[in-house]
């Protein structure tokens, strides 16, 4: 659980001070109105071309993540053209529709995932389970359809162990007190044997003579073009958004993350509050493993593994702290479109660079990235 | 009709052992092998081994436990351990394993390392124990052992070039243009080995120009290898083939192509392995070309090399247990169907 910021008896403010209500510790809740919005950047005091210069950057910086993501699609655009003319930009791989659906499908299954993540982060808890948990249900979905269960059977039945499993996570975090590192730790061990029990180590194709099924089928599908994997995760990203942002619940998971003694005090039901987050972290998994298992035709007992890292370092990316009380799905959103677009266009690139050289430039691009964002921050308080 | 492999192993057994089948069949233990290892001292009843493969995490490793399990069961010696760890990235864990398998005492073992070299050192106490080593699959360079199946992996990497190219020809008419070959780990012998023969081999076709060499990072749920032939072709629309050294790479490369629509009239796929998905595909036509090792024959035969050695007789250093291409037009003819789905009928199950 969260530990205290170290400021004594004051109590950080919660997310949603500007919303007029202030929470201080030890008193009665009083309505005071909100305090300032965040000080403006200064502006001006440096003249001449490197001061309009240093403008756009500023500009383009503030959009913060976004416009890190356009300057990074606009390098592998120009990139990968494949006459190196300017004037053929339209011919560019790197935004043909065919490269495009892949990016959408490539960062469908880990966007899911990051999105139950993110709830997660912002109780300043985490949920290391998600990935063993997709495996198994991926597992789950395809010992249905080999039993000849219908689709709505399989997803149902699917999507209700992955929710028991969150809710046992997330029981064993309140009730128990156990840490949630540790609780997911273990978890992530017991699933992922789990899966490997069930298979006995074999892959488990969804037909066995690799017929189309009416599941991957869909999966396989497009709507307009758009890959029928990233509608689900645009969906669900629209949904936890508004949850998140508009609903009671919402508010209070962000209450949660930054202060559990006083959510408690204020009345939160803080059980209600951990069982929702976790599963919902657990019902996201359960939802990857299905698309996962759809896309691919076959469970794998080994899916998912190292799926919570990356989530987690998208959430992280789009601005959630893992000291809780930060983060936004869109900000976890931009964070996977990032990692997923950096993955794909280094990938694409016809410099055919050594794939172990793209695995540092990955790695570099991700920590400079970062540090610009911070430096941003830094430069946006400092006035 | 479908010859299943343990049947042909067993005749080839019975042949070998010169003496005629036993009449029922069940039973390989024909008398002139018993009486020869009773004179040893060394009764089958009592040979005791473990089999260690580099992870149970892969339906090929699956296939070399079943027939390992199925050896001892003919010969009626007793396994104590059939295992792995749990991904072939984990070097730590099989040599754990095989440390305690040391400790058991056993006859002998039958082992895939991992790692050419990260094993040499448990693999010499248990030489030096007294305990008959066989390798399998994968070598450990410089190691001592009674002796080593496997797959002669450089010639099998060059006869998959030569199937590339001819599947090319075959599709565009020439023996021209860009291809691509996957790897799925780095540093992996086997896997370096059949890259190498497949370089080795293209070499031979001038026509045919390398334009990407993609690595799989050991991601066994294949998401990496469907990444790495999705990218690949978005890069490189006019590629005419691509090379998957394992089966992760070819089964996944075949899915990206299918997502992406690649018209399988103008890319040949050929990889390394087989499980009833890739078998499937094979015989429609997605798949261009499968390299068949008999990881059935490492399994039956290393247990049965390990109570020959046990035993007393004297054994070759080195068996290749032989490398075979599938097409689809010799995906259904009898020796190939045994050596595509060893362990019988599709689905799952050690069928044992």
């Amino acid at each position: 659980m969260p530990f205290s910021r170290g400021r004594g008896w004051r109590v950080p403010v919660p997310a949603f001070a500007s919303q007029g209500i202030r929470f201080v510790a030890d008193s009665p809740i009083s309505m005071v109105p909100a305090s300032q919005p965040a000080p403006e950047v200064a502006r001006g005091g440096r003249e001449g071309i490197s001061g309009w210069l240093a403008e756009r950057i500023d500009l383009v910086l503030r959009l913060g993540l976004l416009g890190i993501i356009l300057i990074a699609a606009a390098i592998f655009t120009l990139d990968t053209i494949p006459s190196k003319h300017l004037s053929d930009i339209g011919q560019s791989i790197f935004i043909s529709q065919g490269n495009l659906q892949d990016l959408a499908r490539q960062m469908a299954v880990v966007g899911v995932i990051a999105l139950g993540e993110t709830f997660v982060i912002i109780t300043a808890g985490i949920d290391l389970s998600v990935g063993s948990l997709l495996g198994l249900c991926g597992v789950i979905a395809a010992e249905g359809f080999l039993n000849g269960w219908s689709t709505p059977v399989v997803i149902f039945t699917t999507l209700l162990f992955a929710l028991a499993v969150g809710l046992v996570n997330g029981l064993l975090v309140d009730m128990a007190k156990i840490p949630p590192f540790i609780v997911t730790l273990g978890m992530l061990g017991i699933l992922r044997g789990a899966a490997y029990l069930v298979t006995q180590g074999l892959n488990l194709a969804l037909s066995p003579t690799g017929q189309p099924t009416p599941f991957t089928s869909w999966i396989e599908n497009t709507n307009f073009a758009i890959p029928n994997i990233f509608i689900v995760l645009a969906v669900l990203g629209v949904a936890s958004a508004i949850f998140l942002r508009f609903t009671r619940r919402g508010r209070y998971i962000y209450a949660l993350g930054s202060n559990p003694e006083s959510a408690r005090r204020v009345g939160i039901n803080v059980r209600a509050t951990i069982l929702t987050v976790y599963a919902l972290s657990g019902l996201s998994a359960g939802v990857a493993g299905l698309l996962l298992t759809g896309r691919l035709g076959t469970a794998n007992p080994n899916a998912g593994t190292s799926y919570e890292l990356d989530a987690i370092s998208a959430a992280v990316l789009g601005g959630a702290s893992l000291f809780g009380a930060r983060g936004t799905i869109l900000g976890t959103f931009l964070g996977v479109v990032l990692v997923n677009m950096l993955a794909n266009g280094i990938d694409i690139d016809p410099h055919a660079i050594d794939p172990h050289m793209q695995q540092v430039v990955e790695g570099a691009l991700l920590i400079i990235i970062v540090w610009i964002d911070q430096w941003r921050k830094r430069r946006v308080v400092a006035g | 009709m479908t010859i299943k492999r343990r049947e042909l192993l067993q005749r080839a057994a019975v042949v070998g052992a010169g003496a005629a089948a036993a009449s029922t069949g069940a039973s390989l233990i024909n008398p002139e092998l018993l009486a020869f290892a009773s004179s040893a001292r060394k009764p089958l009843s009592s040979m005791r081994f473990v089999t260690i493969v580099k992870t149970v995490a892969s339906p090929y490793w699956a296939i070399v436990l079943a027939a390992a399990k199925h050896a001892a069961k003919d010969l009626g010696v007793t396994g104590l351990q059939y295992t792995g760890g749990p991904s072939e990235a984990d070097i730590a864990a099989e040599v754990s394993l095989l440390e305690n398998a040391i400790a058991q005492k056993p006859d002998f073992i039958v082992c895939a390392p991992t790692d050419k070299t990260a094993l040499n050192a448990t693999i010499a106490k248990a030489f030096n124990a007294g305990i008959k080593v066989i390798l399998v699959d994968s070598d450990g360079v410089g190691a001592p052992r009674t002796s080593f199946l496997s797959t002669d992996n450089f010639n099998a990497g060059s006869l998959c070039a030569d199937a590339l190219a001819a599947s090319i020809k075959a599709k565009t008419g020439a023996v021209s243009g860009k291809i691509a070959y996957a790897t799925f780990q780095s540093n992996v012998g086997s896997l370096t080995l059949r890259d190498n023969g497949f370089l080795a081999g293209i070499k031979k076709y001038s026509g045919l120009t390398i334009v990407a060499h993609k690595d799989g990072a050991g991601d066994a749920s294949e998401l990496s290898a469907v990444s790495a032939a999705s990218n690949t072709i978005a890069a490189h629309p006019d590629l005419v083939g691509y090379f998957g050294d394992n089966l992760q790479m070819v089964e996944g490369a075949a899915k990206a192509f299918k997502e992406k629509g690649v018209s399988t009239k103008k890319v040949s796929l050929i990889g390394f392995d087989s499980d009833p998905t890739l078998v499937a595909e094979l015989q429609a036509g997605q798949v261009d070309g499968l390299l068949l090792q008999d990881p059935y024959m490492m399994g039956y035969g290393g247990v049965w090399y390990g109570v020959l050695a046990s035993i007393g007789v004297k054994l070759p250093l080195f068996l290749d247990t032989g490398a075979t291409v599938a097409t689809p037009k010799t995906a259904n003819s009898p020796l190939v169907e045994g050596l595509l789905s060893p362990l019988g009928k599709p689905g799952r199950g050690l069928g044992l």
